[in-house]
C-alpha cells in the first residue's frame, strides 16, 4: 500500500508539489495523469525518497515500509552492461558477491514477463527504445517488489506491446497484491489499466475517481486546456478523442 | 528450455568470457613481469630469470642482479600500475567522466608539493632520508584527499563539485610547488624535478612492503561497492532508485582511491596516463561489470607501467629513464586502437 498525505516538495525554490493527498491500496492500480511539468514524476520521486519532501508519506500494510520499485522515465542505457546485468541490478539489495541461483531465476521470470528472454546477452546499450523501456520494467520486477512505481511506462511502446505490458501489470499487481501508481500520457490506456485516475495540475490534485466519473470534457478541459469528445467504447470504459487546443484557455494560464 | 536455464546459459557463457579475459591480463602481466626482469644492462633470459627466482641461478650475480636490483624495481611497478590503474577505473565510474584519472582529484599535485618540501625545508621528521621525502608527500596528498571529501561532502558528493575542488586543489599545490622550486637551491631543484617525472628507481622492499598492504586494503573494501558502483552506471536518478545511494557511495569510494594514489604517487612520483587509460583497456576487455572491471584494471595499470618500465631500460641501452616520461609513449598507442576500435561496438 502506498499513502501519501498532505505532501508538499519545494525545489529550487519553488513549489512543485502542494498538498497533495492519495492512496494506492494492494492489488490496486492508480494512474497519475496530467500536463507536462505538472509534477507527475516529482510526485513518483518524492514517494520513492529521493527529493525531500514534507508531509506524510507511509509504504507497506502497516505504513512500516515494503519493498519498492520505482521505474524512472528516461530509458537511456549505458555501454557495457549486458541486458541480464541491468536486471540482475533489480535485485541490488539483495545481491551478494556473487551471483546466486535465486537472483538467477528472479531474473530470468522478469526477462520472460516482458518478452526479452532470448535478448539477454545482448549488450544493453544497443537494444531499441522501446525493448530498453522494457528492460527497465524487467530490472524492477526482478526486485520482487510489494509496491511499484512507473513513470510513463508505455511511452515507447508499440501498440501490441503497449496492450501486452498493461496485461502483465494487471495480472501481476492482481496476483501479487502489489500497489501500483504509474504516469501516463494516454488516456486510454489509462481508463483501461487502472483502477482509479488521479489529475494533477500544477502541483495539485484535481480530481480523483473511476476513469468513468473522471473523464469528462470539463476536466479534460481544466486539466490539458483542450476540447475532447468522449465516446463510449466496446467495454464500457470512454474514450477519449482529442479535438482541438482551447485557444482562450491556454492563454489566460 | 525454461526461462531460468536459459538464462543461466548465458550468464555462464558471460562469466566464462569475463574470466578469460581476467586470466588472459594475468598471463600477460607475468610475461611482462619476467621480461622485464631480464631487461637492463644484463640481458637475462626467462629461463635465467625463473632459474634466479627459484634461487637455482648459476651465477651468484645473476641471483644478485634479479633479487636485489630488478625484483624490488619490477615489484613496485607491478604494485604502482595496479593500483593508478584501480584507481582509475573508480574514478571514472563515480565521476561518469571517461576523461577523469586519479590525477583529476588533483592529489598527484599535492603528492609533488610534500616531496619538495621534505626535499627544501629540513622538517623535524623522526624519519630520514628517501622516507622522509615518502612519508611527507602521502601526509600532503592524504590531507588533499580529506580537504577534496570535505568540499564534496558540503554538496552530496556530486560529480561536478568533486571534478572542480580537485582542480582547485590541483591548481593550488601547482601554484606552492613552483614557489618552492623558485626558491629552491639548485641542487634541491634538480631533485624535485627528478622526483616530479616519477621513477621506479627508488624502490626497496618496505616501500613495496607498505604498498602491497595499501592495496590489499584497498581492492577488497572496492570491491565490497562493486554492485553498487555498477548500478551507479544507469545514472544518478536510477541508481538512487535500486538503494545505491550515490552519494555516500562517490564519497566512500573516493576516500579508498585517494589514499592508494596517495601511496601510488609518494612511493614512485607523478607517473601519469596509466590512470586514464588502463581503466579503458579493461573495459574493453570486460565491459562494466565492476566486480571484474576494477581488478582487470589493476592488470592493465600494471601492464602499461611494466611495459613502459621494460621501455624506459631498452631505449637508451646502459641507462634508466625515468618511467614517468615513458608511460604516456607507451599508453598513447593503446588510447588510440581503442579510439580506432569503438565505432565497431563493444561487446560486454
Ligand atoms: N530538480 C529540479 N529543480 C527545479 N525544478 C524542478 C526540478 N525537477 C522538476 N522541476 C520542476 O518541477 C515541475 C514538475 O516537474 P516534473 O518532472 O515532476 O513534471 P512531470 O509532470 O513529470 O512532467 P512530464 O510530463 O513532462 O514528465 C516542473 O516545472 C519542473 O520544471
Ligand atoms: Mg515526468
Amino acid at each position: 500500500m502506498i499513502r501519501v498525505e498532505n505532501l508538499r516538495v519545494v525545489l529550487a525554490g519553488r513549489p512543485v508539489l502542494e498538498g497533495v493527498s492519495l492512496t494506492v491500496e494492494a492489488g490496486e492500480i492508480v494512474a497519475l495523469l496530467g500536463p507536462n511539468g505538472a509534477g507527475k514524476s516529482t510526485l513518483l520521486r518524492a514517494v520513492a525518497g529521493l527529493v525531500p519532501s514534507r508531509g506524510r508519506i507511509a509504504l507497506g500494510p502497516d505504513g512500516q515500509g515494503c519493498r519498492l520499485a520505482f521505474v524512472p522515465q528516461e530509458t537511456a542505457a549505458p555501454r557495457g552492461l549486458s541486458l541480464l546485468e541491468i536486471v540482475l541490478l533489480g535485485r541490488l539489495g539483495r545481491l551478494g558477491f556473487a551471483v546466486g541461483p535465486a537472483d538467477l531465476e528472479a531474473a530470468g521470470r522478469a526477462l520472460a514477463a516482458v518478452g526479452l528472454e532470448p535478448l539477454a546477452g545482448r549488450e544493453a546499450a544497443t537494444l531499441s527504445g522501446g525493448q530498453r523501456q522494457m528492460a527497465y520494467l524487467a530490472q524492477a520486477l526482478a526486485a520482487e517488489p510489494e509496491a511499484m512505481l512507473l513513470d510513463e511506462p508505455l511511452s515507447a511502446l508499440d501498440l501490441r506491446h503497449a496492450l501486452e505490458v498493461a496485461e502483465l501489470l494487471r495480472r501481476l499487481v492482481r496476483e501479487r497484491r502489489l500497489a501500483c501508481l504509474l504516469v501516463l500520457h494516454d488516456l486510454n490506456a489509462a481508463a483501461r489499466m487502472a483502477d482509479r485516475l488521479v489529475l494533477l495540475r500544477d502541483g495539485r490534485i484535481l480530481a480523483e475517481g473511476p476513469a468513468a466519473s473522471i473523464l469528462r470534457p470539463h476536466n479534460l478541459a481544466a486539466l490539458y486546456g483542450i476540447e475532447a469528445a468522449l465516446l463510449d467504447g466496446p467495454d464500457g470504459a470512454p474514450v477519449v478523442l482529442p479535438l482541438r487546443p482551447l485557444g482562450a484557455g491556454r492563454e489566460a494560464a | 528450455m525454461s526461462p531460468a536455464a536459459t538464462v543461466e546459459g548465458v550468464w555462464r557463457a558471460l562469466l566464462g568470457r569475463r574470466v578469460a579475459a581476467l586470466a588472459l591480463g594475468l598471463a600477460a602481466v607475468a610475461l611482462l613481469f619476467v621480461i622485464d626482469l631480464g631487461t637492463g644492462p644484463a640481458r637475462l633470459s626467462p629461463g635465467e630469470v625463473a632459474a634466479a627466482l627459484l634461487g637455482r641461478a648459476f651465477e651468484p650475480t645473476t641471483s644478485a642482479i634479479v633479487w636485489s636490483i630488478r625484483l624490488p624495481m619490477a615489484v613496485l611497478g607491478l604494485l604502482v600500475g595496479a593500483a593508478l590503474g584501480l584507481s582509475g577505473a573508480v574514478v571514472q565510474t563515480v565521476l561518469a567522466n571517461p576523461l577523469a584519472s586519479p590525477y583529476t582529484l588533483g592529489l598527484a599535485g599535492a603528492a609533488g608539493f610534500g616531496a619538495a618540501l621534505a626535499i627544501v625545508l629540513d622538517l623535524p621528521l623522526p624519519v630520514a632520508g628517501e622516507l622522509r621525502i615518502v612519508l611527507v608527500a602521502f601526509l600532503v596528498a592524504l590531507f588533499a584527499a580529506g580537504l577534496l571529501l570535505l568540499l564534496g561532502r558540503l554538496r552530496d558528493g556530486r560529480p561536478e563539485v568533486i571534478v572542480l575542488a580537485g582542480l582547485a586543489i590541483l591548481f593550488l599545490f601547482q601554484a606552492l610547488l613552483s614557489l618552492l622550486q623558485y626558491l629552491a637551491t639548485p641542487e634541491a631543484l634538480a631533485q624535485i624535478v627528478f622526483w616530479l617525472f616519477g621513477s621506479l628507481a627508488r624502490a626497496s622492499w618496505s616501500k613495496n612492503a607498505l604498498l602491497a598492504v595499501a592495496l590489499s586494503v584497498a581492492l577488497p573494501a572496492l570491491l565490497r561497492l562493486a554492485w553498487r558502483l555498477s548500478a551507479l552506471r544507469l545514472g544518478e536518478e536510477r541508481a538512487a532508485a535500486l538503494g545505491a545511494r550515490p552519494g555516500a557511495l562517490r564519497l566512500e569510494a573516493l576516500a579508498w582511491v585517494s589514499f592508494l594514489t596517495a601511496a601510488a604517487v609518494a612511493f614512485a612520483g607523478t607517473i601519469g596516463f596509466v590512470g586514464l587509460v588502463a581503466p579503458h583497456l579493461a573495459r574493453a576487455l570486460v565491459g562494466e561489470d565492476q566486480r571484474f572491471l576494477l581488478p582487470t584494471a589493476a592488470l592493465a595499470g600494471a601492464f602499461l607501467l611494466l611495459a613502459a618500465s621494460i621501455a624506459s631500460r631498452a631505449i637508451v641501452p646502459g641507462s634508466i629513464l625515468p618511467i614517468g616520461i615513458l608511460t604516456a609513449l607507451v599508453g598513447v598507442p593503446f588510447l588510440l586502437g581503442l579510439v580506432l576500435r569503438r565505432p565497431s561496438g563493444s561487446r560486454p
